[in-house]
């Protein structure tokens, strides 16, 4: 029992010490929120471009709105041509080549 | 007759008889290794959750209800020291928990300045960069040329001075005058560790003539000493030589050429140059051969080794890893002393317990973690595997010995390095088995030669030459070779390396399971870390992402899209940090380079770039004014919408671009000044510039390199990732 009392005191002092050598040098009113820093978020984006067409070999002139990665070939097949036009790829995607700035939006602009 | 069998049975029963478990216990208990745990995990805790952390001691506290049952059963003893050691974990955590928030609190606490400031202080320290010398100045008095304000204060300013013959001595009390920037608590997603430890809250640059000398303070001891040792070493061994010395000695490589540092970084055998328990384990040598040479008594010889070593690692500036080192030691030689006998694992213990209560933030400095893991490392697992090893047929002692030494540090170092750098070296364990062991010579020798040196200075050619000679030996193969293809590095550890960790300990012959027992348990424990590594690892499940990088003005963009990695560069990169990032990222090869900025920024980008990957392709904008001088990299100058390896993009103005990210707008901003046109709208915007010509683009999200307060940025969360995926852009921490 003496011998366990001794230890408790022992260890007592240990806490002590570490505590002392701790928090002694710095006394300051303790941070209270966490330091580390987590971020994230999320935002859903609009998946879509707009393209105008004009010009005479174009059935239905006018602005167009299609998702990212169509085709010329469903481009060209959703404004009324019946065939691609020279110079396009009809299996390719549509770039952004030929937009020009409107309203703040890139704008696909094609004169057929 | 038949009932005395049985009971001769029941008192002759073998010890080792339980099922899971050899002997009597499952584990030895060590409390201070209890002790160290609890208090480091009330930093951490801390650290992530706040005030929360005290919450902890509710789920410790039902432990106490163990007692009254170990009570019951096993005796009153035991269940003393477990309420004891319950009770001593839960007070240590808390102690862990407040002391850390009271330093950081101290910390911020430091007036906040910026901008243009008059400066007097004291120098106290003095130091070298690549191309820069670095004094840190003391007793600091701050006016701010804005406001007026006056700061007075205890924390450090760290003056960087290009241009050299500035000649300023240690003591000396100087009045300058320098824009001055405040360092944070927590900046680029990591807590700002060395700056803390340090006690250096500012920084500025300067030039060597803006310095007035306004008189000398004594300055302090272990400085002068420093400083002394240095002009000796200088004076005696030619410049390389020296400062690979000095390094060695006293663990301040500033003065070493950075590319030979970095190859020793490289070779996994820089830990030579952090005073640790290898040099103060030689020192203590010599000290204790000295004093046994001279039949000096037990306890004399016990104090001038302690006063011999403490002396030393003041020499050193206290360094973690030499403090940590200089508590086993003195642990070891106390218990020699007393005739106790000596654990490894306490002792390793008391010293990580002291260097926290010295300083909680510690637990966040690279060279603490490196020093305990590899430390502790080499007590859990290093004699293990040296059995193990001595069982092969003609395997030599020694080299078991040596073999089980590397090894064990090697594994137990593996998350730290990956995680602090970037990188580990396939060949660190081959170069640390040959390497150490005559570098270990060499340092003695050394160390023996400086000292003579520093106290007969006029002798220090002489006495230097030999320790010389046999330097530039030792060394010559690591600074012949290039050990940068030897690099394991494209992933990271995370909360993980506490998996590793427990993984290490329980495989270890600390825990004295059956082997059937630790066969299934570490089957289902990799299977775990597998899994988990690669849940943080693998980015997958998304059409396309990018990687956003940012580091004191050195900001950049990753794109990657199917195989091909595209750099968007804003402004001029750093060499140090793009070589980190490359390594971690694992890229080898820039398939396109876009140069968002000026002309000059675009011609110091690539050669910049060029020093860690091979570049495929550069484009800048027509309207820079870009002259293309570059032989080895095809350059184009693109007016309008370009594609860029399958991604459209214009130069929407003179430091600006547009992309499209896989149907989502995303803009990039240098810079805007005034005369700026009309800008596109985006879904994403990455900015370097957070000023008001800004507010005039509409964005749904915006990220900024630089401090941005209230807003996502790199300065705040460190790198960034950015997927997207059905209709969704992701922007979370990077890995």
């Amino acid at each position: 029992m003496r011998e366990f009392i001794a230890d408790l005191l022992l260890l007592a002092c240990l806490i002590m010490v570490v505590a002392a050598a701790a928090i002694l040098p710095s006394v300051a009113v303790p941070e209270s929120e966490a330091v580390y820093q987590r971020g994230e978020s999320a935002i859903p984006y609009g998946d879509t471009f707009d393209v105008i067409v004009q010009g005479e070999g174009v059935a239905a002139p006018g602005r167009y709105t299609f998702a990212y990665g169509v085709t010329y070939g469903e481009m060209f097949s959703v404004m009324g041509l019946s065939e691609v036009p020279d110079g396009f790829d009809g299996a390719a995607r549509v770039r952004m080549t030929d937009a020009v700035l409107l309203d703040g939006e890139y704008v696909i602009y094609l004169v057929l | 007759m038949k009932r005395k069998k049985e009971e001769r049975a029941v008192r002759f029963k073998r010890v080792d008889d339980h099922l899971l478990f050899y002997g009597l216990r499952v584990v030895n208990f060590r409390p201070f290794l209890l002790f160290a745990l609890s208090f480091a995990a009330g930093i951490l805790v801390f650290y992530l959750c706040g005030v929360y952390a005290f919450l902890v001691n509710l789920v410790i506290l039902p432990a106490f209800v163990g007692f009254i049952f170990i009570f019951r059963k096993k005796g009153r003893r035991i269940a003393g020291i477990f309420l004891a050691c319950t009770a001593a974990a839960c007070v240590l955590f808390s102690i862990g928990s407040i002391a850390f928030a009271m330093r950081i609190a101290d910390f911020e606490q430091a007036g906040e300045v910026s901008g243009d400031c008059y400066i007097a202080g004291v120098v106290e320290e003095i130091g070298r960069t690549g191309d820069s010398e670095v004094y840190t100045l003391g007793d600091l008095t701050l006016v701010s040329g804005e406001t007026g304000e006056i700061v007075r204060t205890q924390y450090r300013l760290r003056m960087y001075v290009y241009g050299g013959g500035a000649d300023l001595s240690l003591g000396m009390r100087v009045i300058t005058d320098a824009d001055v920037t405040t360092y944070e608590t927590w900046s680029y997603g990591r807590i700002n560790a060395s700056a803390i430890l340090d006690k250096v809250r500012y920084f500025a640059f300067s030039q060597a003539d803006s310095f007035l000398a306004d008189g000398q303070e004594m300055p302090d001891l272990f400085g002068v000493v420093g400083e002394h040792l240095r002009d000796v070493i200088f004076a005696g061994m030619d410049d390389s030589t020296a400062a690979l010395t000095y390094a060695m000695l006293t663990g301040n490589s500033g003065f070493m050429d950075e590319d030979v540092l970095q190859n020793f970084r490289y070779g996994g055998v820089a830990h030579i140059f952090a005073v640790s328990g290898l040099h103060i384990g030689i020192v203590c040598l010599l000290l204790t051969y000295v004093c046994k040479k001279l039949k000096l008594k037990l306890l004399i010889r016990f104090l001038i080794v302690t006063a011999g070593l403490v002396f030393y690692a003041g020499v050193c500036s206290f360094s973690p890893s030499s403090v940590r080192a200089l508590i086993m030691c003195e642990v070891m030689l106390a218990m020699k002393y007393k005739g106790v006998q000596y654990d490894r694992l306490n002792s390793v213990s008391i010293a990580s317990l002291a260097v926290l209560a010295i300083n909680p933030v510690h637990l966040f400095s690279v060279g603490f973690l490196l020093s305990v893991s590899a430390s502790a490392g080499i007590i859990v697992l290093g004699g293990h595997l040296s059995r193990n090893l001595k069982r092969i047929p003609y395997m030599p002692r020694r080299v078991a010995d040596a073999l089980g030494t590397a090894v064990s540090a090697q594994i137990c170092t593996f998350p730290v390095l990956i995680d602090s750098f970037g990188y580990i070296s396939a060949i660190s364990f081959v170069l640390n088995l040959l390497f150490i062991p005559i570098i270990s010579t060499v340092y003695a020798v050394l160390f023996v030669g400086c000292v003579l040196a520093a106290i007969f200075p006029f002798a220090s050619a002489v006495l230097l030459f030999l320790p010389e000679y046999l330097l530039r030996i030792a060394v010559l193969p690591v600074m012949m070779a290039d050990f940068k293809i030897w690099l394991i590095s494209g992933f990271s550890f995370g909360g993980c390396a506490l998996l590793w960790y427990a993984g290490i300990y329980f495989l270890s012959d600390k825990i004295n399971f059956r082997a059937w027992v630790k066969a299934i348990a570490s089957v289902l424990l990799s299977a775990v870390f597998v899994g988990l590594m690669f849940l943080r690892n693998a980015f997958f499940g998304y059409d396309g992402f990018m990687t956003v990088h940012g580091y004191y003005g050195s900001n950049f963009v990753l794109l990657h899209e199917g195989d091909s990695v595209v750099m968007i560069c804003l402004g001029t990169p750093d060499s140090e940090h793009l070589e980190k990032v490359f390594l971690q990222q694992n890229v080898t090869r820039i398939d396109a380079l876009v140069a968002v900025g000026t002309a000059s920024d675009a011609n110091v980008a690539l050669p910049v770039v060029l020093e860690n990957a091979a570049v495929e392709k550069m484009y800048v904008n027509a309207e820079s004014g870009f002259i293309d001088t570059f032989q080895t990299v095809e350059t184009e100058e693109v007016r309008g919408f370009f594609d860029c390896c399958g991604t459209d993009m214009i130069f929407a103005d003179a430091e600006t671009l547009w992309l499209n990210f896989g149907g989502a707008d995303v803009l990039l901003v240098n810079n805007l000044t005034e005369e700026e046109k009309n800008l596109p709208s985006c879904d994403l915007l990455v900015s370097a510039y957070d000023g008001e010509f800004l507010e005039r683009v509409e964005r749904k999200q915006e990220i900024y390199f630089g401090k941005a307060d209230g807003k996502m940025s790199v300065y705040e969360y460190g790198d960034l990732q950015i997927g997207r995926r059905d209709g969704i852009i992701s922007v979370k921490e990077a890995v």
